[in-house]
């Protein structure tokens, strides 16, 4: 049942019609984008006739990849909630239509609008798009913070959960858990599982958090800033898990000494932040943050090397995966020393 | 008994052969992947130049925290007294500990990504445990 198949584009066009209240939908392109190990991504060019979205319809496809991750949400979910950070305000891509039903492509996805721009963290912290770095960034901060002013009812995310009462230990909770359960020794990350117990900062008010917030998740242009992409990690939590994971030193493509996404230096990111939500940062709190993150990121890196050689799924990047735990370990050595070693 | 090349100098000439030459004849959507060949090829290029002396110097630190034992043993026994909180304290064996993390991440590191390792600034001197 590939998304290639004749079949199966048939039965496609058929949703596409439906959903969209059409005549006719004829697919006039369905080709794979780049990137997305746990998530695919197609671009779906189609051609409606009749109803509210009459006409050549430049749309993208996003539906599971062969394995998933513990902490990805299911795709109904990801699209509720990027349908709520739309009407929010927040700048993605509008979702329209979601299908559950697994018997159309095998699996089930949610089509949205097509954006332009693209991904590519190296040409974006090298300064070749995206534009001017400290207004990318200013405008990320501003997008971060307009998503975290956003105040839903919980039971209209109901497949997020309830809201932990202690976001930074619900999250060491299950990264501790993984590695006790894992089979194999990771003495760095148990270093990083104890400084984080023992530096826990008092809980914050949980929010509407993206959970993937970096360099490589956002489109963009020459110009700038396009949209915010890849909502499959979003869940509650304090929002300076966002900030602490946007500076992470993996995710800066290079420009290390950038620390906030390799585009601008952390204050300055902070900063824009600050002045579009109201909410000063505390850069203990955001470090705290930080070294979970490079925790989390050594445990999804774990989870996809696993992928591979465990599940069988034969992807040379997955597989590359299993050597990123080092950044991470460097990362929380180098972060937990420079917060001083006071217990 | 081996012929040469070795192993690292055999990966070393065959990526660049898959960079220089064959890359620019791929589309353009394949040719990600081939950054990706070149860069698994490249760790273990690193790795088999490295040899088996960086293992060895991490058993031997291991070894002279808990004495003799297998390498992973040793390395599962030092995880979980980490996570049993045994070096929490202050004090020499908190950085005994430090020093041998330090260690093994920098000697990962100069393997799967040397350049992230500068770029970070790193210096031998963390080594220490001075950082």
């Amino acid at each position: 049942m590939a998304l290639g198949e004749a079949t199966t584009r048939d039965r496609l066009a058929q949703f596409l019609c439906g959903a969209a209240g059409a005549r006719a939908v004829e697919i006039v392109e369905l080709r794979r984008l780049s990137g997305g190990t746990v998530q695919e991504n197609w671009l779906l060019v189609a051609a409606i006739e009749d109803g509210a979205f009459a006409g050549r319809q430049k749309l993208v496809l996003r539906t599971d990849a062969a394995t998933s991750l513990s902490m990805s949400r299911d795709r109904a979910t990801e699209f509720a909630v990027q349908r709520l950070v739309h009407a929010g305000g927040v700048t993605v891509p509008e979702p329209l239509f979601l299908c559950r039903d697994a018997a159309v492509i095998g699996k089930p996805f949610f089509v949205m609008r097509w954006m332009p721009g693209a991904a590519d963290g190296q040409r974006i912290v090298a300064g070749e798009l995206g534009g001017a770095r400290e207004l990318l960034a200013e405008r990320l901060a501003q997008e971060l913070a307009t998503l975290h002013k956003l105040r839903p009812a919980c039971d209209a995310l109901a497949g997020l959960g309830a809201p932990p009462a202690d976001a930074a230990a619900a999250r060491l909770g299950l990264l501790a858990r993984f590695l006790e359960a894992h089979g194999e020794p990771h003495p760095t990350a148990e270093w990083g599982v104890r400084w984080l117990l023992r530096h826990a900062p008092p809980p914050a008010t949980p929010v509407l958090c993206h959970g993937d917030f970096r360099t490589g998740n956002y489109l963009a242009d020459e110009r700038g800033f396009t949209a915010l992409l890849d909502w499959d990690f979003a869940g509650w939590s304090d929002p300076d898990e966002d900030i602490g994971w946007f500076c992470l030193g993996y995710w800066r493509f290079g420009a290390y000494g950038h620390g906030a996404g390799g585009l601008v230096p952390r204050a300055a990111f902070h900063r824009a932040y600050e002045a579009a939500s109201g909410r000063a940062i505390d850069p203990a709190r955001a470090r705290y943050w930080e070294v979970m993150a490079a925790l989390r990121w050594l445990v999804i890196a774990l989870e996809q090397r696993d992928r591979f050689l465990r599940w069988g799924e034969r992807s040379l990047q997955l597989l590359l995966n299993g050597r990123r735990p080092a950044e991470c370990e460097l990362e929380i050595l180098m972060l937990t020393a420079q917060a001083g070693e006071a217990v | 008994m081996r012929d040469r090349p070795d192993a690292a100098s055999l990966l070393d000439f065959a990526r660049i052969a898959l960079l220089r030459d064959l890359t620019p004849l791929l589309p353009a959507e394949r040719q990600y992947e081939a950054t990706l060949i070149a860069r698994a090829m490249a760790v273990a290029a690193r790795e088999a130049a490295a040899g088996a002396a960086p293992l060895a110097v991490c058993h031997a630190a291991l070894a002279e925290l808990y004495g003799e034992g297998d390498l992973d043993t040793l390395l599962r026994r030092l995880a979980a007294a980490i996570r049993a909180g045994d070096y929490d304290a202050p004090g020499a064996p908190r950085d005994q500990v430090k020093r041998l993390l330090w260690a093994i991440t920098l000697q990962k590191l100069s393997e799967s990504n040397p350049d992230y390792l500068a770029a970070s600034g790193v210096r031998q001197a963390t080594q220490n445990g001075s950082a």
